[in-house]
Order: C-alpha cells, then structure tokens, then sequence
C-alpha cells in the first residue's frame, strides 16, 4: 500500500515508512510464569520493595502453552476459504489474536510455464484487478497458541509454524497452509556471461506461489508513487524488483524458486526456475548480452532522473546497461531535490563505463520545462518560477527559459526540453530562435508513432529547426526505472566517452530515443545528424533502418518529412529487421526511421517498446529551408497567447524582467512572421 | 489455543495522571495512556476508562504497603501478565531538573527536546514468583499465608 494511501498525522510521515511505528504512549507487559501451573490461583500479592514508583493498570491470567509474548518468525500462508466465502484479499476478515498480520498479499496467479516462456521479459507484469478468490496469502508472525480468526472461522496456528505446517478450523471449511517454512541465505553473484564479473542488475526472485523474495536491504512491497521510495527497488505493473550490485545476499526458501534478471536493452532478460538446496550458500547466475552498441561507438543515457542519491542512481543506471544518467536537482513549491548533490561537475560517484552528473530540470509552469545538462560550475537558478505547481506561492516569473538556456550553454552544458512538447509556451520561441539541443521524446503509449510529442516534433522539423530526438524517463518514482526511456547517441570515431563527447553527439543530432529497440538509420551511408546534398530538382536517397530488440516488435518506418515513405510489418513480432528503401526527395528535407512493438512494457503506466531516430538532413540545392506555414501559424498563435498571458495573468518580478521575456517571445514573432511574409 | 481471564481491578485503584508523584514532563502524556478494554500484545486487559479523572491505577512503591488481591473465583493461569509502567518518578538530587525521563521510543514530533536514558546495569523492576504448595485453593478475599504471585519493585 501506498504511505499516502494511510492517513498520516503531522510528522508522522517518516515514521509511517517503517510499518512498525509505536504509539509512545502505551503500557509495558510483563508476563509471571506460574512454576505451578496445576495449581488455581486463588489472590495475587504484589509487594513493592524499591524507592521507585510504579502503577499498575491491568492484569490477565492466561492458560497457554507457550510464552505469550514470543511470536514465531514471519512466515507466509496461504488461506484457503469456501467458494461460497471468496472475498477479494484486501476485503478478507482475518484476524489474530497473539500475533499480527502483517500484509496481505495481492499477487497474481503464476503460471511458471507461461512466465518461462513470455515474450516480453524483464518489463514487469499487468496488476490484477482485485477480484472475489478463495486462496489468499498472508503474511503473519504469531505465537504457537495463537488462533487465526478468518471469516467467522477459528484455526489454531499451533501446528503451522513446522516445515509443511498445516491446520484447519474445525468445522474444516478454512485451511491454513505455510508456505516456503525452510529457508537459507545464499551469497548470489551474477556474472557478466561474456566476461565472467559480477555486474549489477536489476533482480526479481519469486517463490512457486508467485511472491516476490526482496534481496537483503530492500523492500518487500515497494510504494509505488511520487517522491515515496526513491532507494534501490522498483515495481514495474505488479512485479518488485531490486536493483543490486554484482554480489549480495538474499534469503530463499528450500526448494523450487523463480529469478528474473533485467539489464537494460541489449541484455537478454533472464528467467528461470531453481532448485535451492537445503544449507545451500552460493548461486551464480549469468546474464548474456547479445548485442553490443557500446563496441560501436554508442553510449547510451536517461537525460532525466529525479530524487536519487548519486550513488544509488549510478547503481541504477548500471543495474540498466546506462553509460550517462543525468540526475536532475529541481524545486517543488517548498520542497527542493537533489540541490545538495549539485557539484558543477561529473559526479564523483562516476566509475566503470557509468557516468553521473546532476544538473537541473526547470520549470515554470505555463513557460515551459528545460533540463540543464552538464553545465560547469554554479548551477542555473532560480529552478522554477512563478508560483505554483512549480515553484512556490506567490513566486514572480523572473527570468525566461531563454536566459536559463543561455546561461546553460555559457556553462558548456546541453540544452533539452523534456517530455515534449509540454508544456510548450516558450518552447516555441526556444526552438525558434535556436536554443535547445534536443527534445525528449517518450510518449509511446498508443499502437501509433504518431503521436503529440511526436507530431509536434514533426512541426519543427517541417520548419526547417533542427533538434536532436533523446529519451529520458523524469524518474520520480519506483514506477519508472532509470533509463526505461533512454537517447542512445553515437561518439565520434576514436572519442573517448565523456560528458563532453556525448554532447557533441546529441548537438550534432547523432541519436535515437527508445523505450527497447535499438534503431539504427543510414541515408546514402550517412548516419542521423548528418545533412546530405542533393542537386538542383533532389533525386532519391537510400535509407536503411536495422533494427534489434530484445522485446519482440512490429513494424519499422521510413519518415520523410514527417510522411511515411516505407512500412515493414511483422505481424508475427520479430526481434531483427532490416528495411531499405529509396526515397525520392525534391526540396530541402529530412528522413528518419521509427519503429514500434504492440507489447507492453509495465512502466508506471503502461507504454510500448517503440524508438525514433534523429533525422538524416537532405538539402536540395535551390530548395530553400522547409517551410509551412500551417504550422508556422499554429505556433504563432502559441507564442501570442505566452505575450498575453505575461501581461495579464503572470506575477512580474519586475519591468525590467517582464520587459525580457516579453521579448524572447517578440523575438520569435517576429523571426516567423518574417518567414511567414517571405513564403506569401 | 489460548484462554485469557482479565481481572477487574477496580475496588483497587489508587490514583490517576494527578497525582504529583510523576515527573511533571510525563504527567500530560499519562492522560493519554488507554484506558478500558485493551488488546496488547494480542492479550486482553480490562483497564478503567480514561478521561474522567477518576483513579486508573494501582500506585505502589515509595514506601506503600504490600497489596494482597484476592480474586473472586481461584483460577487456574500458566502466566500472570502485567500492564504496568514505572520509572516516572523525580528522583530529588539525582535526575537533571525539569528533563523528564527518555520516552522508550516516540515520534519526533512529540519526545522531549531533551531527556536523560535509565542508567544501564540497575534494574528497574525485578519480579519473582512463588506457590502455595499447602492447598490447591485459597480462602476467597483472604489474605494469602503463602503469596501465589509476587512483584517486587527494586528501585535503582
């Protein structure tokens, strides 16, 4: 459950996390043992012999045949209850008398044949819609006397805690079973299969009934929300996994158990089944990579993470097969994230091929969003402005997203607009006038390309504004693991990978975003981000999109100019792809290839595995830059209604500041009305 | 499966959250101390209801007398178990003035700002137990020649 599903009183809220808090203001138990048990009591004396004071507040006699304080350790349970009984698992009536219970389970059935053999691995599994069932599962720790009450029915729970403990109520119609009673603790390493080290994944162990079996140190329900566990764990639909390094440990029940392990995009996820063995201390497992970009030239990063620490995100970020994370400090109304971590610099967290640097996502709520990455020294400030939800009430807008993006590229920093296109009110003249490097593209979540982020996009490119495609998650919550969105972007030939090398790639557009597939385009043997020339009249240019993934995928498209010129189909799904096509082009342009799954990748919501290249750039000679004037006006009359709203409804900070964003805005006005009166 | 029997300890309370032998600090979160019936530990007690004022408890130690309790019906019991508190006291010219006694574990928003821990070693209570060996009942609201059950409060 989520901790802001609970009601939680005033400073309350840490406390809540640990699902153990104490009220401060209780009694203390003791229990007399009575050495002769056979015998009645018939009055107690209570003779006081210290200087202390004491009061007393209540007494029971208990006949029991073991202490009543010690409970047995957590076990798990399944509850079978008559079909005339079935309930829901929340809506359950259980109850125990010495003892707790301590969560009711709300997984899915599993089918081990069927989770071995699925076709998309490694993204997590759909919620159940709770729903009346008779077999429940619930977590207790008790005392060997308790009664566990379900229903109406009593089951003693003296005969449960024992390898294949099992009790009934007496009327029979409530069966208590544990379940996994025999445990060990195994040292587990996963191995890097082409290179024998250790190498940090993301994990999910699950026992034969479908729980899931956390590692040491991490959750076993993982909240799901904002801002609410932001360590290593992550729960993608219903699956929790844990996000660990090369080596750890974890306690398992003897017998048969499921692992899933999960490493970003050119891993093959794994699934299979164990067999723990009684005392049984190590397990290694392996982890293959298939497809290896990296040797390429490619690195691959998430240009928007959230709330981490450094050191867990770059744990994460390598736990994903991510070279960059780029971990964004901002402002929440009052709350501020992440500013501590700010160092001007990489993070000195950054080792292993992994890379972190903590830069910072503003905001402002009707201007628009910007992430700052990679910028050198002080920080952009101020993060957000004028007032809520972004920044705080009663907050003026101060400065426009234009100076933030100058003042990031006066750093030596990258420039991007994260989940494009919103909101997009000074987006527009930043893209007009030339300030953003690239734009975040992530918004897979229909059985189309085509979609806002995308068609807006499209806009730009059919105006001639040159951008890069990057992918970025806007990580706040276990929901979304880092890098599930990810800009794979290519150094050039014999660069080293540094933040410096990788942002010459995304400034020069050699890019694509993905949420798996691994994209790669060439026109006339040129590569995204690169502009070719065609004579007077163009001709046709050849382009080729390859494509591989581990998440099957079903169709590949070739775009020009924002139509699609050519459409492989593999109704089946398929995991490689090679489309070529000739694409005839007779005024300046660009080309550039997509591709997209109808499976389902369980982020926090729903999305497909789906990826879009930067475009190719085709100028043709005597074909001036493209121009639309639809499009042209679409965004006009964007930027006009960002000039009235600055003078009707935004807090000034003051004239002079009012006065310069105003004019970033006139600015880009009149740069398209100029083009719009050049095209009459 | 286990039985439980609270006892009705009533005719036998003695004070309440008033009484000045509390530290001053706790004497405020003493009102907040439940009252009635109390499942604790999965046991139940019948304590007497909070909020009138009325004595809740058995006050003992600082020179008080032994407290025989007799009980209406002998019964039969594998543990006698207590829901008790001590250690509140002011400790003239021992305890810091005016910090009360640490909160065994409490929220942050409602521990003192400033408190002192028990000293590690003393005990704070020390109880034993004893039988009568002589008879397998005793007299009803008599005194007991031979104490079934003993606390014994040692101070530190």
């Amino acid at each position: 459950m989520s901790i802001f599903e609970r009601e939680v009183e005033p400073g309350a809220w840490g406390w809540q996390q640990t699902g153990v808090a104490l009220d401060p203001e209780t009694y203390w138990l003791y229990a007399l043992e009575n050495p002769h048990p056979d015998l009645p009591i018939a009055a107690l004396r209570i003779e006081p012999c210290g200087a202390d004071t004491f009061a007393i507040a209540g007494i029971t006699l208990g006949v029991l045949d073991a202490h009543p304080f010690r409970h047995e350790r957590l076990q798990s349970f399944r509850i079978q209850v008559p079909e005339a009984e079935a309930t829901t698992t929340p809506d359950l009536k259980a109850d125990i008398d010495l003892g707790i219970i301590v969560r009711r389970r709300r997984t899915p059935p599993f089918e081990p044949g069927a989770w071995l053999e699925a076709e998309v691995q490694g993204w997590g599994e759909a919620r159940e819609t709770p729903h009346p069932k008779t077999a429940h599962v619930l977590d207790i720790t008790a005392s060997r006397a308790a009664t566990l009450e379900v229903g109406g029915h009593a089951v003693p729970m003296e005969t449960v805690f024992q390898p294949g403990g099992k009790a009934a109520s007496a009327d029979g119609a409530v069966r208590v079973e544990v379940l996994g009673y025999e445990k060990t603790w195994l040292h587990v390493t996963v191995e890097d299969a082409a290179t024998g080290e250790p190498t940090p994944v993301r994990v999910h162990f699950r026992a034969p009934d479908g729980r899931y079996l956390p590692p040491y140190g991490h959750r076993n329900e993982v909240n799901l929300m904002w801002f609410e566990d932001y360590g290593a764990d992550a729960i993608l639909g219903s699956t929790e996994y844990a996000y660990v390094p090369g080596a750890f440990a974890i306690e398992l029940p003897v017998g048969e158990v499921y692992v899933e392990i999960a490493k970003g995009f050119e891993y093959k996820p794994l699934r299979q089944r164990l067999e723990i063995a009684p005392a049984q201390r190590e397990l290694t497992l392996r982890v293959e990579r298939p497809i290896n970009l990296r040797r390429q030239g490619w690195v691959t990063a998430d240009t928007h993470v959230h709330f981490l620490s450094p050191t867990t995100a770059h744990l994460e970020a390598a736990a994903e097969g991510l070279n960059l994370l780029n971990l964004l400090a901002s402002q929440w109304g009052d709350l501020f994230t992440n500013v501590g971590d700010i160092t001007g610099a990489m993070s000195p967290v950054s080792q292993d091929d992994t890379l972190v640097w903590v830069g910072t996502e503003n905001r402002q709520h009707i201007l628009g969003h910007m992430s700052l990455l990679g910028g050198k020294g002080a920080p952009v400030f101020p993060m957000t402005t004028g007032g809520p939800d972004e920044s705080g009430i009663g907050d003026a807008v101060m400065t426009s997203m234009a100076d933030w993006a100058d003042r990031c590229r006066a750093r030596e920093g990258l420039v991007i607009l994260p989940h494009f296109p919103n909101p997009q009110c000074e987006n527009v003249a930043d893209l007009v006038l030339g300030k953003i490097d690239g734009v975040e593209l992530r918004d897979f979540f229909t059985d189309s390309m085509d979609t806002f982020g995308v068609t807006e996009w499209y806009r730009y490119l059919n105006l001639g504004y040159r951008m890069a495609a990057v992918g970025g998650t806007d990580k706040m919550m276990a929901g979304l693991p880092v890098g599930c969105v990810r800009t794979y972007a290519h150094l050039q030939p014999g660069n080293p990978f540094t933040f410096e090398t990788w942002a010459e790639a995304v400034r020069a557009g050699r890019t694509f975003t993905t949420t798996g597939p691994l994209l790669l385009l060439t026109v006339d043997g040129e590569e995204p981000g690169a502009t070719l020339t065609l004579p007077a009249g163009g001709g046709a240019v050849s382009a080729t999109a390859r494509v591989q993934s581990m998440v099957p995928f079903h169709e590949v498209e070739i775009v020009a100019n924002g139509e699609v010129v050519a459409r492989q189909v593999a109704e089946a799904g398929t995991k490689e792809l090679e489309l070529t096509a000739e694409v005839p082009l007779n005024r300046t342009g660009w080309v550039a290839a997509r591709c997209l799954s109808r499976h389902t990748l369980w982020h926090a919501w729903p999305i497909h595995p789906a990826a879009h290249t930067s475009p190719v750039y085709v100028d043709v000679a005597g074909s001036p830059r493209p121009f639309n004037a639809k499009d042209a006006k679409y965004m006009l009359a964007i930027l006009r209604g960002g000039l009235l709203w600055l003078d009707t409804l935004a807090t000034p900070y003051s004239a002079e500041a009012h006065a310069a964003i105003k004019g970033v805005f006139e600015r880009a006005v009149a740069t398209l009305e100029g083009r719009l009166a050049a095209e009459a | 499966m286990a039985v439980f029997t609270p006892l009705d300890l009533s005719r036998w309370h003695s004070a309440g959250q008033e009484v000045s032998l509390w530290h001053p600090a706790l004497s405020q979160r003493f009102a907040q101390m439940p009252g009635g019936a109390l499942t604790a530990w999965g046991i139940p007690f019948a304590l007497a209801t909070d909020g009138d004022g009325a004595p809740r408890w058995i006050i003992l130690g600082r020179d008080a007398q032994p407290l025989n309790l007799p009980l209406d019906e002998a019964a039969a019991a594998t543990h006698v178990i207590v829901a008790h508190f001590c250690n509140t006291a002011q400790r003239a010219g021992v305890d810091p003035a005016g910090i009360p006694p640490a909160s065994s574990r409490g929220r942050a928003s409602t521990s003192p700002t400033t408190s002192w821990s028990t000293p590690m070693g003393p005990n704070i209570a020390s109880p034993s137990t004893g039988a009568s060996r002589s008879t397998s009942r005793l007299s009803p609201g008599g005194s007991t020649p031979s104490p079934p059950c003993r606390m014994r409060s040692r101070g530190r």
